[in-house]
């Protein structure tokens, strides 16, 4: 029977995203305790990027597609939330809407809009693969990041400030705890999604095209058509942390989208550990912590973070996660002799 | 008219300048193990390759049962019940043995948009499964990972993944590529197991297992069938043993 592996492995998953989860829900009781405030954003930051890293890895770990134009697709969620609060506080209707800085309302609003996009441009780039997958998605990058820029009335160059206050429905999700819990939600959520996803008759065709499209072809599948659904699934997810982003620190600007930020969600997902789903959120979290110390220390902070990335993925091949399974793997095993 | 489930008519392909098909015509018929063999670069594999859908033909006609399947995709072919097994096995490094096979039940079970259940502990996927591996033998190796299979277990899961798609034409690309005699023997007796039940083409060097194995031969040389009969007819042909056995 294939049971004890299929338990293992569930064990194997779901331990270190509960630990994550927990660890992370228990940052604003640290926060509180030694009153440091500053924690709670770094938390939540830390929260955000690992919704796009957990989202971009579910094309890249499991999909085998490198996608150079999440920042884009975080950056699009961003903007959707910003204008149409500029909309709201600006008391100026947008074409045949007004504006709101109801995330029930412009949540979804960013997910249908990157959603479409996400089609178009998945359906293009897949066209392609290996690297001039990764140029393509590039390019479209590009193209955001520019669009974004052109946004003249929305901030252009400067990016956009959100003047309202952000609400979730009837309730005030300014106050910096109960952002940070909502965002913890959707974190949560996105693991629960990719997680099933991953390992449903849909995560079986996308993990065995990514390593061998000749065999599922064989089998009677065509892949594209679930490359994309990945593809857009996974955009999905991340216009939905760049949402949140903007929501959160109440700004949004062309920098958020840069293609050096999608070579960034890639980092935190390699950092991570794309093997996993929870993977990339302890890459996100290392990212975002070093970024902060290192720059904290030294000007030259990218130098030696750069060192750092390097040393851990040569060092780990399957990234932070690895640490974490070998250590999990040598206590259970010490607890078993003992 | 006898039982034809496949027929190829004029076949034409050709690299450049090199002919790797040429006016390839056959019938295989239903229930019969066909074998094709020929020397190398002879055009073998070229030719499962179309048939499978890999490779699109310059000219010529592929119908099976009655349809002409020659513009339809290899994926669509695989659903309308062509297997085929590599002649350089083609696996999935890190799906199980199992994984492999249940992957080839979710494709003929249809389209796989589906993305919350288990797909590991879907009852569904892993009984037929289990059943195709246990028929070629590896049901001990089921949780193995295809890296980690020897050679001769990993030819056997491409016949596993062949089976579970409950294909109506098998086709064999050497199926006995680099195995040693013990694990050779033990795939003759495999396939003429399977025999039974499949239309079959093979393409095997091991001259052994084709004529104990094979209904009816077709010899392929330069990329065209220069003979089909039963095994002690093209075992005595001059013209076979000229351009082929006997070199």
């Amino acid at each position: 029977m294939a049971e004890p592996a299929t338990n293992l492995s569930r064990l194997r998953d779901v331990v270190p995203t509960l630990l994550i989860l927990a660890a992370l829900a228990a940052t604003p009781m640290v926060a509180l305790a030694i009153g440091d405030p500053f924690i709670v954003k770094v938390a939540t930051r830390v929260v955000i990027f690992a919704i796009a890293a957990v989202a971009l890895n579910f094309v890249v770990g499991y999909g085998g597609l490198v996608s150079l134009c999440h920042a884009g697709f975080f950056g699009i969620g961003g903007y959707v939330v910003g204008i149409l609060a500029w909309h709201d506080f600006n008391a100026e209707p947008l074409w045949f809407m007004s504006g709101t800085s109801d995330l029930a309302i412009s949540l979804p609003a960013a997910i249908l809009l990157s959603a479409m996009i996400a089609t178009i441009v998945g359906a293009i780039s897949l066209r392609t693969s290996g690297p001039y997958f990764l140029m393509i998605t590039l390019a479209f990058n590009q193209m955001f990041y520019y669009g974004a820029i052109a946004l003249q009335k929305y901030g252009g160059d400067d990016g956009l400030q959100i003047m309202s206050t952000i609400t979730l429905g009837p309730l005030d999700v300014s106050n910096r705890y109960r952002f940070f819990y909502l965002a913890l939600a959707v974190l949560a959520l996105t693991l629960l999604l990719v997680g099933r996803f991953v390992d449903s008759r849909f995560g079986m065709v996308l993990r065995a095209s990514s390593k061998n499209e000749t065999r599922v072809i064989a089998v009677g599948v065509d892949p594209w058509l679930y490359r994309l659904a990945a593809f857009v699934v996974s955009a999905v997810l991340t216009a939905v942390a760049g949402a949140l982003l903007a929501a959160g620190q109440q700004f949004i600007s062309p920098v958020d989208m840069g293609w050096d930020r999608s070579g960034d969600l890639v980092v935190m997902a390699v950092l991570g550990g794309v093997g996993v789903v929870w993977g990339p959120a302890i890459g996100a979290a290392a990212f975002v912590v070093l970024e902060l110390v290192l720059s904290s220390w030294t000007t030259h902070w990218q130098f030696v973070f750069g060192l750092l990335i390097v040393l851990i993925v040569v060092s780990l091949r399957g990234g932070l996660a690895d640490l974490a399974q070998t250590l999990f793997a040598r206590r259970s095993g010490e607890a078993k002799h003992g | 008219m006898a039982d034809v489930i496949l027929a190829v008519d004029r076949l034409m392909k050709s690299f450049g300048g090199l002919r790797a098909t040429n006016d390839l015509s056959l019938e295989v018929l239903r229930g019969e193990c066909h074998a094709i063999i020929g020397p190398n670069g002879a055009g073998k594999t070229t030719f499962i390759s179309q048939l499978q859908g890999m490779l699109a033909p310059d000219a010529g006609t592929i119908t099976l049962n009655g349809r002409d399947i020659t513009g339809e995709p290899a994926h669509r072919r695989a659903r309308l019940g062509i297997a085929r097994s590599f002649q350089i096995t083609s696996l999935v490094p890190d799906f199980s043995v199992l994984d492999h096979a249940a992957l080839a039940v979710q494709a003929r079970l249809g389209h796989s948009f589906r993305f919350w259940k288990n797909a590991r502990r879907d009852p569904a996927l892993v009984a037929p499964a289990r059943e195709a591996v246990e028929t070629v033998g590896l049901a001990s190796r089921e949780n193995t990972l295809a890296r980690d299979l020897s050679h001769g277990e990993a030819r056997q899961l491409e016949l596993a993944i062949a089976i579970a798609q409950q294909p109506k034409l098998l086709l064999l690309d050497e199926p006995m590529a680099g195995m040693g005699r013990k694990d050779g023997v033990a795939m003759t007796e495999l396939l003429a197991r399977l025999k039974r039940d499949y239309s079959i083409i093979l393409i095997e060097h091991d001259m052994q297992a084709v004529f104990s194995l094979a209904d009816r031969i077709s010899v392929l040389v330069a990329g065209h069938i220069i003979k089909t009969g039963a095994p002690e007819v093209i075992r005595t042909d001059p013209d076979v043993r000229a351009a082929y056995l006997g070199h």
